[in-house]
């Protein structure tokens, strides 16, 4: 499975490097998307790489997916790989045929019968030739399958450019409806799993850019780079996106049928917050060059502050977290919370 | 296509069965101790010295536990040595007085020292009874360990050793210190020259001084060395490789659970008194102490492929440090009570203690700053 997750990443790789210029990044932003690399990766089917082999897929695990999802974000891809492949795991879950075309996710729970009530916010929405819904019922989800063709969206961004439209429906008429056994906290953590990916994939890519950026910017005749100060900041900013990549590779091992408890939260928040100093020592280092719109560090450093953001913040993963811990730490036995942080597996 | 960065990694290490069985196996004992009374869990419990405690562990095979059997080892792996580490300290069991041998000492002499050095230290350490203490630091060497001055002099059958160390912990209690010292004039190369003694304490012209610490507590020593002499036979490794022989120690030196789970009673008792108010402040410390054990087994993981991860090993500790101190923040900020952290209860009592330590957490086995030279020379800064 391992060499399966590289050969994907590999491939992912080749087409975005071929068609994932600066050029069609830019083109993409204030709420486009390229189409041409979304057929590039419908070809290769990466977008189904979590589905059986039957259906086309490469019977990836999502976690092992990761490696992928990551690359796309080095090229700050406007693309909704995510969203995508989260989308059609809970598709293929409920039964429910695979769609042609761009598939997006409902990120809030909607009122699903016949017809689907409700908002959500759906990242890349407008360019979505289906749209997967869901409801939470017990311990599974009730998952529906639109199509948008017929519904309004109010248009938004998030602070990357991307078209993050709130979808607000009455009745709205489903082409399928089917359940998944899944549960709506699980589809969240996936969720926050996939960003925490995506937050490491931009955080790398920020950080070359001001490596490189401290090596070759000459000022009181010496590059930045020959500066303490700068490398000690660099360095800071490089550990955090270190821990952030091994708290995130960690809970992809540990999530195999679902997200860990521990480890997705973890995960999430300490890549949120890995991304908000890598963000801001970058610009730092960077100077009065790396504010500009022409420069590329803005395409990795909007994309840290919008998904640092999406599928719970820090404080929301913090919150859930720590309610865990407090009551394993409060049953009377001193060594609970330990116990529970070293079970099997996370060891 | 990203740069440099690509060779620094934390890949998953996975925890053998055999490992957990041993985790639970330690816990055991460990609750059975605490519950004799045979001590009371504490903060940076790995600065405190109990030789009873170092026995027991030794009895029952959990020191010098990956050294060969004929040396009183146990042959068992890193990630099994990783897990008994962490259990002693998250425990907050009283492990000063091995520590340093079992981690480095013991390590070194297995590595560069003789068969009959092996075979004299090695199976005392690994029992709980022999101590050693680390003489590098010098008044005027502490982070440019190269400007060392203590020299090491070739007499008839050994070496006389001249000099002075300083913060010298356990100095007065440990039986032996490896020494670090200048054996040849200093040249181009600041660091040719140097060599490594196994000094006995006991030895005539060794004068050990206290130096008591912010917290009045006696730790730390200088040490004389006045014509101090050392049989050829107490020479640990090469003449001349001192410094390589240090920087082979560094990975073990610096990645230890001991860089993160220093103040983890603290977060344990916070956690017991935690109401939902504080859930976020939990979650967020959580967040951290999962991330470094991941990172820290990695590098044990790495260091029994052969490799030597330095580097990795200077960030857990820089990464580490750094939640080590930050999280007594997050403990204060989160007192929702009038009491606050002057209870009188046992959150008080570890948070003191952490307070109190915590200046040293980011100086003792290289400082921030120079982990942060080591990081950036890996990624091409300097
Ligand atoms: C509790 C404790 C126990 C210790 N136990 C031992 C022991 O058992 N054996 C032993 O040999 N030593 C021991 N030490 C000493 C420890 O290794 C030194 O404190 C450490 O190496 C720093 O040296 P220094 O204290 O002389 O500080 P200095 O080297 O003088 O540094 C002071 C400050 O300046 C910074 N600094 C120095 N050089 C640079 C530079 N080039 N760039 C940027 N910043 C710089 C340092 O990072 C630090 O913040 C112990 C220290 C403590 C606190």
């Amino acid at each position: 499975m391992s060499d399966l997750k590289e050969i994907l990443a590999d491939e992912a790789g080749r087409i975005l490097g071929n068609l994932c210029t600066p050029e069609a990044v830019n083109a993409a932003g204030g709420g486009g998307f390229s189409s041409a690399l979304w057929s590039a990766v419908e070809s290769s089917a990466l977008h189904h790489a979590c589905l059986g082999e039957a259906d086309g897929g490469a019977g990836l695990g999502l976690g092992d997916a990761l490696p992928m999802v990551r690359r796309f974000a080095n090229f700050a891809a406007p693309v909704p790989i995510a969203d995508a492949l989260l989308g059609s795991i809970l598709l293929q879950r409920a039964g429910l045929a695979l769609p042609q075309g761009l598939l997006a996710l409902a990120h809030a729970p909607l009122t699903l019968s016949s017809s689907a009530t409700g908002r959500s916010r759906v990242p890349y929405g407008r360019h979505a030739a289906r749209i997967v819904l869901w409801q939470k019922e017990g311990d599974s989800l009730r998952v529906a399958l639109l199509d948008p063709a017929d519904q309004t969206f109010t248009r938004g961004l998030n602070l990357a450019g991307e078209a993050i439209d709130m979808l607000e429906m009455t009745g709205a008429p489903l082409l399928a409806v089917g359940q998944a056994t899944m549960s709506a906290d699980d589809l969240l953590a996936w969720g926050a799993l996939l960003r925490a990916a995506q937050l490491v994939g931009v955080m790398e890519q920020a950080l070359a850019l001001a490596v490189e950026h401290a090596n070759t910017r000459v000022q009181f005749g010496r590059s930045l780079s020959a500066f303490q100060a700068v490398q000690h900041s660099l360095v800071v900013a490089f550990g955090e996106c270190a821990a952030a990549t091994a708290a995130m590779e960690t809970a992809a091992a540990l999530s195999v049928e679902r997200p860990h408890a521990l480890a997705v939260p973890a995960a999430k928040i300490r890549a949120g917050k890995a991304a908000t100093v890598v963000a801001r020592t970058a610009h730092q280092v960077l100077g009065a060059m790396g504010y500009t719109h022409e420069h590329a560090l803005h395409q990795y450093t909007r994309r840290i502050w919008s998904w640092r953001d999406e599928f719970g913040a820090e404080a929301e993963w913090s919150r859930k977290l720590g309610a865990q811990a407090r009551q394993h730490a409060q049953t009377g036995n001193p060594d609970g919370l330990w116990d529970w942080i070293t079970v099997k597996g996370i060891a | 296509m990203t740069s440099a960065p690509e060779a620094i990694r934390f890949p998953y290490v996975e925890v053998p069965e055999s490992a957990q069985a041993l985790r639970r196996e330690v816990r055991t004992f460990l609750a059975e101790e605490r519950a004799s009374g045979s001590f009371e869990p504490a903060c940076d419990c790995w600065a405190d010295f109990s030789e009873a405690m170092s026995k027991k562990l030794g009895a029952r095979g959990w020191l010098g536990m990956t050294w060969p059997k004929v040396h009183g080892g146990q042959e068992r792996s890193l990630i099994e040595r990783w897990v008994v580490t962490e259990e002693l300290l998250a425990a907050g069991a009283p492990v000063g007085a091995h520590w340093i041998a079992d981690r480095q000492s013991g390590p070194q002499i297995l590595r560069y020292g003789t068969d009959e050095q092996r075979r004299f230290f090695l199976p005392q350490i690994a029992r709980g009874e022999c101590y050693f203490a680390i003489g590098m630091s010098e008044p005027g060497a502490g982070s440019d360990l190269s400007s060392a001055r203590t020299v090491g002099e070739k007499v008839e059958g050994g070496w006389k050793i001249t000099g002075q160390k300083v913060w010298t912990t356990w100095a007065h209690r440990a039986h032996y210190a490896i020494t670090f010292c200048r054996t040849s004039p200093q040249e181009k190369d600041r660091h040719a020259g140097f060599s490594q003694f196994i000094v006995d304490l006991k030895a005539p012209g060794v004068t050990i001084r206290p130096i008591v610490n912010l917290s009045g507590e006696h730790h730390f020593n200088e040490i004389y060395l006045d014509g101090v002499f050392v049989p050829d036979s107490r020479v640990l490794g090469e003449i001349g490789g001192g410094w390589q022989q240090l920087m082979s120690e560094l990975a073990l030196e610096r990645s230890g659970p001991e860089r993160f789970l220093s103040p983890y009673p603290l977060l344990n008792a916070f956690a017991e008194s935690a109401t939902p108010d504080n859930d976020a402040a939990l979650g967020s410390m959580l967040a951290e102490v999962f991330t470094l054990r991941q990172m820290s087994r990695s590098v044990a993981g790495q260091l029994m492929t052969g490799r030597l991860p330095n580097v990795e090993a200077a960030l857990v500790k820089d990464v580490g440090n750094a939640y080590e101190q930050r999280m007594q923040d997050i403990v204060r900020e989160a007192q929702t009570s009038a009491a606050g952290l002057q209870a009188g209860d046992a959150l008080q009592r570890h948070f003191e203690c952490a307070v109190m330590r915590s200046p040293s957490f980011t100086l003792r086995g290289g400082t921030s700053e120079v982990l942060r030279g080591v990081v950036a020379r890996a990624l091409g800064l300097r």
